[in-house]
């Protein structure tokens, strides 16, 4: 995904309430996207909601973090953490 | 007119906020002012330090999403209607205050208000205009 200013690090954290499946997509902040302004970042949040919606059809929370807290992997990066109890 | 604030970029986990006292703390920077607007998901943190540059090497180096913004400093009376006064400057004036924050120098004295506007330079204009005393980044710095 083209989202200017947005680390290609992100996690997908999926988690079940009741029947329905959650999808929150965390994304870490980088200096070029930061604001001082909530709006501004709050706008962005939705930005990236948007088009995930209109790419993959599912939609999704945002969940905007901290640069380098995402865990790095040596390897494969571990994109998806299931938390559902099936 | 302008001056130098930093803003840091801050999740909604416990200790974070010590983390940046005390990395300001370790490298003997001084805070004048500062504000926390906080969303359900993150905060950002505002402060006004006594060496910016410095402030925001040391918590980059720390691990932090900081960023250099530009804000308008009002110094005004320490007195009922001072406020007011000022915002009612604004308000004629069309201007939209994207936040502000406010603290006193000297009870009694006078007070300090940091605004950021969508339109800043139509800002300073207004408050020149009007007579308002605008602080610059020395002076503020300097406290």
């Amino acid at each position: 995904m083209g989202v200017e200013g947005v680390e290609p690090h992100y996690q997908i954290v999926v988690t079940r309430d009741g029947s329905l499946d959650n999808i929150e997509v965390q994304v870490e902040v980088s200096e070029q996207i930061f604001s001082d302004e909530v709006k501004s970042l709050e706008k962005l949040g939705k930005r990236l909601q948007t088009e995930i919606k209109d790419l993959l059809g599912i939609s999704c929370r945002i969940k905007l973090v901290e640069p380098k807290t995402i865990q790095r992997s040596e390897g494969k990066a571990k994109r998806v953490i299931d938390n559902r109890k099936i | 007119m302008k001056v130098k604030q930093i803003a840091i970029f801050l999740e909604n986990k416990s200790g974070r906020l010590a983390d940046i006292s005390h990395t300001l703390a370790a490298n003997a920077i001084n805070i004048r002012a500062l504000s926390l607007a906080d969303t359900a998901d993150f905060g950002i943190l505002r402060l006004v330090v006594s060496e910016t540059e410095k402030a925001q090497q040391v918590l980059k180096s720390a691990g932090f999403t900081v960023g250099i913004t530009e804000v308008l400093a009002v110094e005004v009376p320490d007195k009922p209607g001072a406020l007011d006064l000022v915002l009612q400057v604004v308000s004629k004036a069309g201007l939209n205050v994207e936040y502000m924050y406010a603290f006193t120098r000297k009870s009694g004295e006078t007070g300090m208000l940091l605004f950021r506007f969508d339109d800043q330079e139509r800002a300073i204009k207004a408050f020149q205009d009007a007579g308002c005393k605008l602080l610059s980044d020395e002076e503020v710095h300097a406290l």
